[in-house]
């Protein structure tokens, strides 16, 4: 018996998967970010960017926004998805809502890369 | 019926013809915590690249940072951070078939919702006792 790809249904299996690997990864960096977070503020502006240049600091920061906005993209694509009121707009917020989370994370990486190299 | 709405597919019932739950509060509240962290994560994007700019840069916001707002702010935002990788640990319990029955369910949820509540003030606690 010949077997039928539904595209729909391998989107949504790509989802739930993704959803579900990123939610565990963003779980393990939470302690290590708030860590970094508490200590960084603690020492105002110096502890930011000592925090930022710091191996760790910055593996942990770069893979925390990247992850965290990848994941948020998927989690406010359901909240849109749930309460867009029409085809038109659904379309329209699910494309608003990809451009922000990528040109957010842009602006994050690229400000710690550059934090990176001006220290 | 939100006046105007078009989309035909199913709906699922309006949460005022549930009876409350502490299950129900868990799902509205892990929404919650995913606005929350959406709108945090920005921020902290925008943050960064006031750093980027300069110690200038990071005098404007400080006194934000440093204020009573601030610690507010922080507070909400660990304890939606805290609170979303509980949750997000709880639902990987869920996919491995654990936790389903209502009374597991329902006192895992008023768990988890105290665990965050404790954690985030006790953390707000401790840096808002180690600004100079």
């Amino acid at each position: 018996m010949s077997t039928v790809k539904s595209s729909a249904g391998h989107k949504a299996t790509h989802h739930f998967k993704t959803h579900k690997r990123t939610s565990l990864i963003l779980a393990l960096l939470t302690p290590f970010f708030l860590c970094g977070l508490m200590q960084a503020i603690k020492g105002e502006y110096k502890g930011f960017i000592d925090w930022i240049t710091s191996p760790l600091g910055a593996v942990v920061l770069l893979a925390f926004i990247t992850i965290g906005l990848y994941q948020s993209r998927h989690s406010m694509s359901e909240v849109i998805m749930d309460y867009a009121s029409s085809e038109a707009s659904l379309k329209f917020f699910l494309k608003l809502n990809t451009f922000a989370c990528f040109v957010f994370w842009l602006v994050g990486v690229v400000a710690i890369i550059k934090i990176w190299l001006g220290a | 019926m939100a006046k105007g709405w078009n989309d035909k597919r199913p709906m699922s019932p309006h949460m005022s013809v549930w009876k409350w739950h502490p299950a129900m509060l868990s799902s509205i509240l892990h929404r919650g915590a995913v606005v929350i962290l959406y709108i945090a994560l920005i921020k902290i994007c925008i943050w960064l690249a006031l750093f980027a700019l300069g110690d200038a840069s990071f005098e404007a916001v400080k006194g934000l940072i440093y204020s009573p707002l601030g610690a507010f702010a922080f507070f909400v935002f660990s304890a939606a951070l805290v609170y979303h990788a509980l949750a997000d640990l709880r639902h990987l319990m869920w996919d491995a078939g654990k936790g389903y029955a209502p009374e597991k369910a329902n006192a895992w949820s008023i768990i988890l919702l105290v665990l965050a509540v404790i954690i985030a003030t006790v953390l707000t606690y401790c840096l808002v006792g180690s600004f100079k």
